[in-house]
């Protein structure tokens, strides 16, 4: 068979084996050294737990400092040459796009796919690619919006045919079901898919590239790009944007050095072979219930690993550009959506011991899961030590003379513990001192971010921030971790990216009060340890405790303004911006004064737009038309119809709204009557949407 | 005599009228009839007929004027669509849809209610009626295939299933942690 994906390297070859040793070597070296410095405390009540739990956490302060070091020497080394040659030139695939939306806002939606599209037109390559919008929107003032926006971004574009719209009535399966929909009806048109979030924008090169490595290599099942950040306005945006733009590039090159052919998936900016995908990775149901089992809510992860299991590779295109995402603007936005993702990766556990599973793929699956447990784990060492070293001060016993590992470096005890907590705390940095080597290294790269001081203060800056945050989202991640296990779930929501104005003091209050009374607690108490404990202590619970001022301060979009005039936290997207980034503002604005009738500000039940608007009622009559409704009793529809026009607003329940809109008979009534019947036997509601219609030049 | 000079300033009905003329007025510009004389034309045009049919009918002059609104609307779709060779099912729908599609704001305005006969180009933009959301189908299947969970998942869901027959043992389990951590920090302070 031709497509059929050749057998993939041995895991562990020197390349993986280099890499595993270096990352061991970085943790046995402070585990060794802080074990001993515990015996030469005095403390054997505790020490192999506490051992063991140190050796947990470093191992992943180690991962990911490894993969800094490796990649900033693997950046050093002259790009290998891509083949990007087709096999069968004769036989090329086509491509699909597939964006799925769950009540994003469409303006944004649209203004990226318009600029997508546009953009791939203009590499003469367009006409491989179709786009899907897979609607899974539930507020009728958000679909109906969509509706609009995609016939008349079709009209305008004359795009019928390239750009097709579907919105599912029910959300089986979240995100998931919603791609296996599409997969599973249109899926066999299309040789590759392109899978999207509502915030990706992706320039038209980029799209081709992908294509043609797919099409040059056919051992490739999934090929991810690293999305960069954009458009963050808020001081928390600009941290994340700034990190992803600077520290990325260094540690993907370390991941795509030990990883290769048997990367992870990351749910969207990627392209998937749609045959061994759809023959594959339909995803199994976990044992037990949700959260914990169940359904799969992160399918990304799992799907990847699907892919390996089918002998196909799946690779990260780290030397791609040109691929953008945006990220939340505060600390409780970006902690909403962590609590998604934690509940996900927790699910990983059931496939970590899975049968047929690369070992690759079981350690994305484990880091995954880590991400978020080493926080519960990093909780409970900080807490087990303080005990520990509670009651060697009560003891009141003196220090007796052991020797050990501190020996060789002939340390006192003192000199010895600085030494543990500065082998870790350079591990903790070593990512970000190597970035920064790395831009003064790489030319023209500090000039992308501002200028070299600017790239130092910025990373200092990142320092000290992440330092006051650190703490706050140990508790956050290891209250979520606890929360999965005890069965408490979350509900599927839409993401906010948007800054806004900020937080108020008061709501970062509200959500941090709980982070605060920890810290104060976690103060006193190390206080009645002793006072050198409290001083050592003190960043953690400090840091919780001024967590409310913090997390209302980083959300601020006014001082990110701030910082992004004297070009602190700049990236390179700002300073040397993309036709594509650029044009995606404008067309949103543009999408905004055309789709006036959706106000965000002052907004009108969906279902009433629905009825005045005379262009999308008729979109949606339709829409309604050429979906399967459901027959309404005529009875029925004549009491639905008389309670909207003389009740308005409120009238009609979820359910009966959703009616209304799926009925053709009904729709098209409805708008005539509202616009013929004396305006005295309308409800007061209605009069708002005739005033909007004025003539204005 | 015009019907519209029995619309006379000072008259009983003259607010009443003034009241249809708005909303007509924005009928239209709910259709984005963007151009200020056509739009006082076909105001006009409309008024005039609701105003012949004011005394035998006994309906206010606004729902009169909406009556005719949509009459005159709707007659002229019926040509335009004839004309254009599109087959009629829900004709106002229709209509506004293919206005919509053919952008009438921005390229046909001058057409709007215009009697015939139209350019070619303009009704082969008003041809496109109906939306087609997306190609034909190709369906596929997509089955999970059989995954082993190993014995690690085996024995937790095992667990898990213990736990859903008896919600107690559960709760036992849950309140075991608890005690236990209690237990051990309390040891570990002794």
């Amino acid at each position: 068979m031709k497509n059929e994906p050749k057998k993939g390297r041995q895991f562990l070859d020197w390349q993986r084996l280099f890499f595993f040793v270096t990352a061991l070597m970085f943790t046995a070296f402070p585990t060794v050294l802080f074990s001993n410095f515990l015996w030469r405390l005095g403390i054997e009540q505790g020490i192999v737990p506490l051992t063991i739990l140190f050796a947990i956490l470093n191992w992943n302060i180690s991962w990911g400092a490894t993969h800094s070091l490796i990649g900033f020497f693997y950046r050093r080394r002259r790009a290998k040459e891509i083949n990007e040659t087709p096999v069968d030139p004769d036989n090329p695939g086509s491509v699909a796009i597939v964006l799925p939306v769950y009540n994003e806002d469409p303006k944004r939606v649209f203004a990226g796919l318009r600029t997508m599209y546009e953009s791939l037109k203009q590499t003469g390559r367009g006409e491989v690619f179709d786009f899907f919008i897979l609607s899974d929107s539930t507020k009728p003032e958000r679909w109906l919006e969509e509706e609009q926006s995609w016939a008349s971004l079709c009209r305008d574009l004359d795009a019928f045919g390239r750009i097709h719209y579907r919105r599912r009535t029910v959300n089986t399966d979240k995100k998931a079901g919603n791609l296996l929909e599409f997969c599973e009806s249109w899926g066999s048109r299309y040789r590759y898919m392109v899978t999207l979030d509502a915030d990706s924008v992706m320039t038209g090169d980029t799209l081709v590239a992908l294509y043609d490595r797919m099409e040059a290599d056919p051992r490739i099942g999934l090929l991810q790009t690293a999305p960069k950040i954009v458009y963050s306005e808020s001081f928390w945006g600009r941290l994340q944007q700034f990190s992803n733009h600077f520290y990325g590039p260094v540690f993907i090159a370390g991941l795509n050095f030990w990883q290769g052919g048997q990367g992870n998936y990351w749910g969207h900016n990627a392209i998937i072979r749609l045959g061994p995908f759809i023959d594959h990775c339909a995803l199994p149901d976990l044992p037990g219930r949700e959260p914990f089992g169940g359904k799969i809510l992160s399918h990304d992860f799992v799907e990847a690993a699907l892919m390996q299991r089918a002998g196909y590779e799946v690779r990260l295109a780290e030397d791609l550009e040109g691929t953008y995402e945006e990220c939340p603007q505060d600390m409780i936005e970006h902690a909403k959506r962590d609590r998604r993702w934690c509940q996900g990766n927790m699910q990983h556990f059931w496939l970590l011991f899975s049968r047929g599973l690369t070992f690759a793929s079981r350690l994305h699956l484990g880091n995954g899961i880590m991400g978020y447990a080493s926080s519960l784990l990093w909780a409970i060492f900080l807490i087990l030590s303080g005990i520990l070293i509670y009651n060697r001060v009560r003891s009141q016993l003196s220090l007796l003379p052991t020797s050990g590992v501190g020996d060789i470096f002939q340390i006192p005890l003192a000199e010895h513990g600085a030494l543990i907590g500065g082998v870790t705390f350079s591990l903790l940095f070593l990512p970000k001192v190597l970035a920064l080597l790395d831009a003064f290294l790489t030319k023209g790269r500090t000039r992308l971010f501002g200028g070299g001081i600017q790239c130092t203060v910025s990373v200092l800056l990142e320092i000290i921030t992440s330092a006051a945050v650190a703490p706050v989202m140990m508790l956050y991640h290891g209250q979520f971790v606890v929360f999965t296990a005890l069965g408490k779930g979350v509900g599927w929501s839409t993401q906010n990216r948007l800054a806004g104005d900020g937080l108020r003091l008061y709501d970062a209050f509200k959500s941090h009060r709980t982070h605060a009374l920890v810290g104060l607690i976690a103060t006193l108490l190390a206080r009645q340890v002793s006072d050198t404990y409290l001083y050592w202590t003190l960043p953690v619970s400090g840091a919780m405790m001024v967590s409310p001022f913090v997390s209302w301060i980083v959300s601020k979009p006014s001082i990110g303004r701030a910082l992004g005039r004297m070009k602190i936290l700049s990236t390179p997207v700002e300073i040397d911006t993309s036709a594509e980034l650029e044009a995606v503002p404008v067309l949103q604005e543009r999408f905004t004064q055309s789709n006036w009738i959706f106000d965000d500000e002052k907004p009108i039940p969906g279902v009433m737009n629905a009825v005045v608007d005379p262009y999308l009622n008729a979109i949606r009559v339709s829409l309604a038309g050429a979906a399967a409704t459901q027959q309404n009793t005529e009875a029925n529809n004549k009491i639905l119809t008389e309670r909207l026009l003389k009740q308005g607003n409120g009238a009609l329940r979820s359910n009966e709204e959703k009616q209304v809109l799926s009925d053709v008979e009904m729709l098209t009534q409805l708008h005539a009557e509202v616009w013929t019947m004396d305006p005295e036997d309308l409800h007061s509601s209605w009069k708002p949407l005739f005033d909007r219609y004025r003539w204005s030049s | 005599m015009d019907p519209l000079e029995k619309i006379a300033p000072r008259s009983e009905g003259f607010i009443d009228w003034g009241d249809a003329y708005q909303r007509v007025e924005r009928y239209f510009c709910a259709l984005h009839i963007q151009d200020r004389l056509l739009l006082s034309q076909l105001v006009a045009k409309i008024l005039s007929r609701a105003a012949e049919r004011v005394e035998p009918s006994g309906k206010s002059p606004s729902v009169l004027a909406m009556e005719e609104a949509k009459k005159v609307v709707r007659t002229w779709f019926a040509e335009v669509l004839e004309a254009a060779g599109v087959p009629q099912k829900e004709i106002g729908a229709q209509g506004r849809l293919a206005l919509f599609l053919a952008d009438m704001p921005t390229r046909w305005q001058g057409e709007f209610l215009h009697p015939g006969p139209w350019p070619q180009e303009f009704l082969d933009s008003m041809k496109n009626t109906f939306l087609r959301t997306g190609p034909d189908f190709s369906e596929a299947r997509m089955i999970p295939r059989k995954i082993d969970l190993g014995p690690v998942s085996a024995v937790a869901d095992e667990t898990w299933r213990v736990i859903d027959r008896w919600p107690f043992v559960g709760a036992l389990v849950v309140w075991t942690i608890y005690i236990g951590i209690f237990g051990l920090v309390v040891y570990l302070l002794r």
